[in-house]
């Protein structure tokens, strides 16, 4: 293991509590809700916060324990913001040598350095222009080349695509997906996108309430998530409930029949928005979960329609994808009264 | 046709009625106004031209110049040296020693200047707390010496100086101290290559603030360095005391002080003040 850390820090009425162990030339992304505890985390790691508790350790080397706190100017760390925070004064060329610099590079070794980067990055022909000459996208990637310029050994991204144009943002995406590729050391990236951390990450960590609430490979956390906001940001309905007979889960919903998960007691139910049909009257067929529902809104994102429901009893949310033409068909619009089903053999379910 | 509405007649009438409303905001101001321009032009109105240059080389007028220019030259040199660590260690702090000292750090700007000076004099004068061991070790007496002059324009510009900076260096988003600590930059390296760079401007027009404060130093210079031609009469002190025997000579220094303000002025500006 590389990073191997324990972060415990106060933050408010927050305490921030994250374990991370991650290898070398992998990433590891930390996701959660805002104010969940990510950056703070973040910092943790930078040695911009003091840790009360946990440790710090890199390459088997103490940044951070027991009565030990290292500057952050000691760690080789590197440090990427969703805003880019170049130095305003100083050109791409002379902000990413800057680290050289301060790092005690002669002044010609560190120019060098930062050509290099900046080419690796496809930005070298912007190295002598300001950041006020430079689009938000080119900024990042300069940036990106700053941080990486020090030969850090903790590569630390917070939310790095997040400022950006949405029309840029899969450009800078697939740049910052290939540069991570070539880095050997650890890479931290803290998100709320999970485009970003499926796309980028071998490992997402789900923090919530300072706490991690989930962790594991991306395939893994998609398949089973195991927290509603899991489920909420891999877009998944989920529910918590109890089986006597391995086959039908009791959750908030109601019970829930499933695919059968060979398991009795506390177990996870989810199914996909897309596995949800709507019917204006009730159904009398093969599905065999069924609800009654009403709708709270409709968002149409091109050809789809996403409708967050409120179904069973207790008015659970449900969310429901169906075609935009369907919404015309069955006039599907806030308050509509309907029935939403789910069919068993779509619903999976797992222990919790 | 509708008649226009009628206008109805009542004891407020006057305040209703846009001009004579706005007289009423005129007036005070044009006053104020007046107050201000009337002594400007006074000077300029009672000078006379002809044998300015003349008087301009009275013996009393380039003394006091030179030892102006040098002293406010040094407590501006000073000001930056000092006070421009200090602004941004202020900038950066938030604790409770920070709120107080920048409280004391302001107390010259409120002092009565003669004031200023008796402390001055309870500190560095011969029986001072400073003072008295400093004489009894090296023999060295600061009061009613050139330094003494500088020691005073530092007392009431630097407080000046500090505040106008400390706001430059806190509008420096701390995020960048943040980002240049991970590059390994030390808080000596961040505050020269980017506190500095990024404050400029903030810098620049505190250390006119400074300077303009320390060449109108009056009470605290006469009262800490004494009023001695050639070592401690400023060019202030030396307008005073020209104005008794050698009225067109106090006009003709006065002229040369008020051009040098205006030129600060506009240089700050073209260049700094928006």
């Amino acid at each position: 293991m590389t990073l191997d850390a324990r972060i415990l820090v106060d933050r408010g009425a927050v305490t921030v509590d994250v374990p991370l162990a991650v290898a070398d030339g992998s990433v590891v992304a930390v996701l959660g809700p805002n104010g969940a505890g990510k950056t703070t985390a973040l910092h943790a790691l930078a040695g911009l916060v003091h840790l009360r508790d946990g440790h710090v350790r890199v390459d088997g080397q103490t940044w951070a324990g027991p009565g030990l706190h290292l500057d952050p100017a000691q760690r080789a760390v590197g440090l990427l913001a969703a805003d880019h925070l170049l130095f305003p004064h100083l050109t791409a060329r002379d902000n990413v040598a800057f680290g050289p610099r301060s790092r005690g590079a002669p002044r010609r070794d560190a120019a060098a350095r930062a050509e290099r980067e900046l080419d690796a990055l496809g930005v070298a022909d912007l190295a002598g222009r300001r950041p006020e000459a430079l689009s938000h996208g080119q900024a990042q990637r300069v940036a990106l080349a700053r941080a990486l310029a020090t030969d850090p050994r903790l590569l630390l991204l917070d939310e790095p695509l997040s400022a950006l144009d949405p029309a840029v943002r899969p450009h800078i995406r697939a740049t910052l997906a290939a540069r991570l590729r070539a880095y050997d050391g650890v890479t931290v990236l803290v998100t709320h996108d999970p485009l970003d951390a499926l796309t980028l990450a071998d490992h997402l960590v789900f923090v919530e309430d300072g706490t991690v609430v989930q962790e594991g490979t991306p395939a893994d956390v998609v398949e089973r998530p195991r927290d509603p906001y899991v489920a909420h940001v891999v877009g998944l309905n989920l529910y918590p409930g109890t089986t006597t007979d391995g086959e039908t889960v009791a959750t908030p919903l109601g019970p829930v029949v499933t695919a059968g998960l060979g398991h009795r007691g506390r177990s996870w139910v989810a199914f996909a928005p897309s596995a949800v049909a709507l019917y204006p009257d009730e159904p009398h067929g093969s599905t065999r979960n069924v609800w009654r529902a009403r709708i709270a809104t409709v968002e149409l994102v091109g050809q789809t329609a996403r409708i967050r429901l409120l179904a069973g009893v207790d008015d659970v949310p449900l969310l429901a994808e169906v075609t935009a033409g369907s919404v015309a068909a069955l006039r599907l619009h806030p308050g509509t009264a309907l029935w939403a089903g789910v069919k068993a053999t779509e619903v999976s379910a797992y222990p919790s | 046709m509708t008649a226009p509405a009628p206008t109805v007649a009542t004891p407020g009438a006057a305040r209703r009625h846009p001009g004579r409303s706005r007289a009423v905001l005129l007036v005070p101001a044009g006053l104020g106004v007046a107050l201000v321009v009337l002594p400007l032009l006074g000077l300029l109105l009672r000078t006379d031209w002809g044998s300015f240059a003349s008087n301009l080389s009275a013996p009393v007028v380039w003394p006091a110049i030179r030892l102006s220019l040098v002293t406010t030259l040094v407590t501006v040199a000073l000001c930056f040296v000092l006070g421009t660590p200090l602004a941004w260690l202020l900038s950066r702090a938030d604790g409770r020693a920070a709120t107080w000292l920048r409280a004391v750090l302001t107390v010259p700007v409120v002092l009565p200047p003669v004031v200023g000076g008796v402390a001055l004099l309870m500190a560095y004068g011969r029986r001072g707390v400073v003072g008295a061991p400093l004489f009894e070790a090296f023999g060295l007496r600061l009061p009613f010496t050139p330094t003494a002059v500088v020691l005073a324009q530092v007392f009431v510009s630097l407080p000046f100086f500090v505040l106008a900076v400390e706001g430059a260096m806190r509008a420096v988003d701390a995020r960048y101290d943040a980002v240049a600590a991970t590059l390994g930059a030390t808080p000596l390296r961040i505050f020269v290559r980017v506190a500095l760079p990024l404050a400029a401007p903030g810098i620049a027009s505190g250390a006119a603030l400074a300077w303009a404060r320390a060449l109108g130093e009056f009470g605290a210079t006469i009262t800490f360095a004494g009023n001695f031609a050639g070592s401690t009469q400023t060019a202030p002190l030396a307008v005073y005391v020209a104005l008794q025997n050698d009225p067109q000579a106090a006009l003709a220094l006065s002229i040369a002080m008020l051009a040098v303000s205006l030129l600060v002025l506009g240089m700050l500006r073209g260049r700094w003040i928006r």
